[in-house]
């Protein structure tokens, strides 16, 4: 049996076909920030209070300065407003924004190897420093930035490499075998500094 | 476990400040995304609008030109026709007839399908989507074109292209997974839109479903 076109499958077929963000962001987003009653600032808060820290040394440990882990932490925050994801479980959130925030990083380090100097680096980056330890920061940032990011997520965040696998969306068996190698490269670089066990 | 990476990194903080202007400006650039989205929407209604007055406009002044006149010959018809854009059908079979291809269907899903719906857009490509509570996919064909059938205007930041059940397939997405595939097959450009962002591999295994 054919049907008419109905006006609610005519407005399905304009935002279908239209330069719209399709269903996913209007139903799961829009409607359920507005379901819940929840404003946007209290929600970025309480992730603010819970992951801000934590995704700001993610990111840290991606671009080695403060200014540009501080813009990091921002656009992770539009990304979870954007998509407003609903998320199973408190891990699961964890993860995801912690993928996010991986994901700019890396995008982040390939911008600042074609824009940025080395100075302006420097100079932000000596805001944060904590001046006796950062001789192990310096080893570690010398890293490949696949390397700094297990590092950091299974010495710093306690994460098994299960987690990490995926955080990263990778297979926990590669996850291994590149902690592994992290591991050895820290352990040639620092020598009897070496702590990483 | 305290080691001296982890000393250095508890030594890095956000300020309350900073914590403040992150927020706020994570604020302000959602309003600015949500009014760009606003008034695209608003821009799509009015085309609409228009499109659909100068239709009426046209069909007035033809109806005023012949008045009481039959507008076909051959007493087939006495009523003005607009072209519907939009036709559902409630089966896979009648639906085939009017495109006049065979459609190729979802076997594999990520969810218990509920419902199916079957809809053919100016007669040309179809559309099948498949609902359920955990999610939807639509998907929709059409004899091979260049256009993109997919409908999706979103701006996509992780696009990929990589062979999946022997189709060279564009997967659009973006930090937390892909939306929408498109290929070409057999004489057909094929293309399926999710409300949920998949991984690769769930998508390899929808797509390898497709029969």
């Amino acid at each position: 049996m054919e049907t008419a076109l109905t006006y609610r499958k005519y407005m399905d077929m304009v935002l279908f076909s239209g330069n719209q963000p399709v269903k996913r962001e209007t139903e799961s987003g829009w409607n359920l920030m507005l379901a819940e009653g929840a404003d946007r600032e209290s929600r970025l808060r309480r992730i603010m209070e819970r992951y801000g820290n934590g995704l700001f040394r993610y990111a840290y440990s991606f671009v080695g300065n403060g200014e540009d882990s501080e813009d990091i932490v921002q656009d992770t925050l539009i990304q979870y407003l954007r998509f407003a994801p609903v998320f199973e479980n408190d891990a699961h959130e964890k993860a995801w924004l912690f993928r996010v925030a991986g994901n700019i990083s890396r995008n982040r380090i390939g911008y600042n190897k074609r824009h940025r100097t080395e100075e302006l680096e420097d100079n932000v980056r000596s805001h944060y420093e904590v001046n006796e330890l950062s001789f192990v920061w310096d080893v570690v940032k010398s890293l490949d930035p696949k390397y700094r990011e297990v590092i950091h997520l299974y010495y710093y965040e306690g994460h098994t490499t299960r987690e990490m696998a995926e955080i990263l969306m990778d297979r926990e068996s590669t996850v291994r075998s590149r902690l592994l190698r992290a591991r050895k490269q820290l352990k040639k670089l620092l020598k009897e500094e070496y702590d990483f066990e | 476990m305290s080691n001296k990476y982890t000393r250095y990194m508890d030594g890095l903080s956000l300020s309350k400040e900073a914590e403040e202007r992150i927020i706020k400006n994570a604020v302000k650039a959602d309003d600015r995304y949500r009014k760009k989205r606003s008034s695209g929407f608003n821009r799509t209604l009015g085309f609409i609008i228009v499109a659909a007055s100068f239709v009426l406009i046209v069909a007035g002044a033809f109806i005023l030109r012949f008045p009481g006149k039959k507008i076909s010959e051959g007493g087939q018809s006495s009523n003005v026709m607009i072209g519907n854009p939009m036709v559902e059908y409630d089966s896979l079979e009648k639906m085939e007839k009017a495109v006049d291809f065979n459609i190729r269907k979802l076997t594999k899903l990520p969810f218990s399908v509920e419902n199916e719906r079957y809809a053919v857009y100016s007669g040309t490509m179809s559309e099948v989507t498949y609902e359920g509570k955990n999610g939807s996919l639509t998907m929709r064909a059409s004899k091979k074109t260049d256009e993109d059938i997919s409908g999706v205007y979103e701006e996509f930041t992780d696009i990929r292209k990589m062979e999946i059940a022997g189709m060279e397939v564009t997967l659009k997405g973006s930090e937390d997974g892909f939306v929408l595939a498109s290929w070409d097959h057999d004489g057909l450009s094929e293309c399926i839109y999710s409300e949920k962002a998949y991984s690769i591999q769930e998508w390899e295994v929808i797509i390898g479903g497709v029969s």
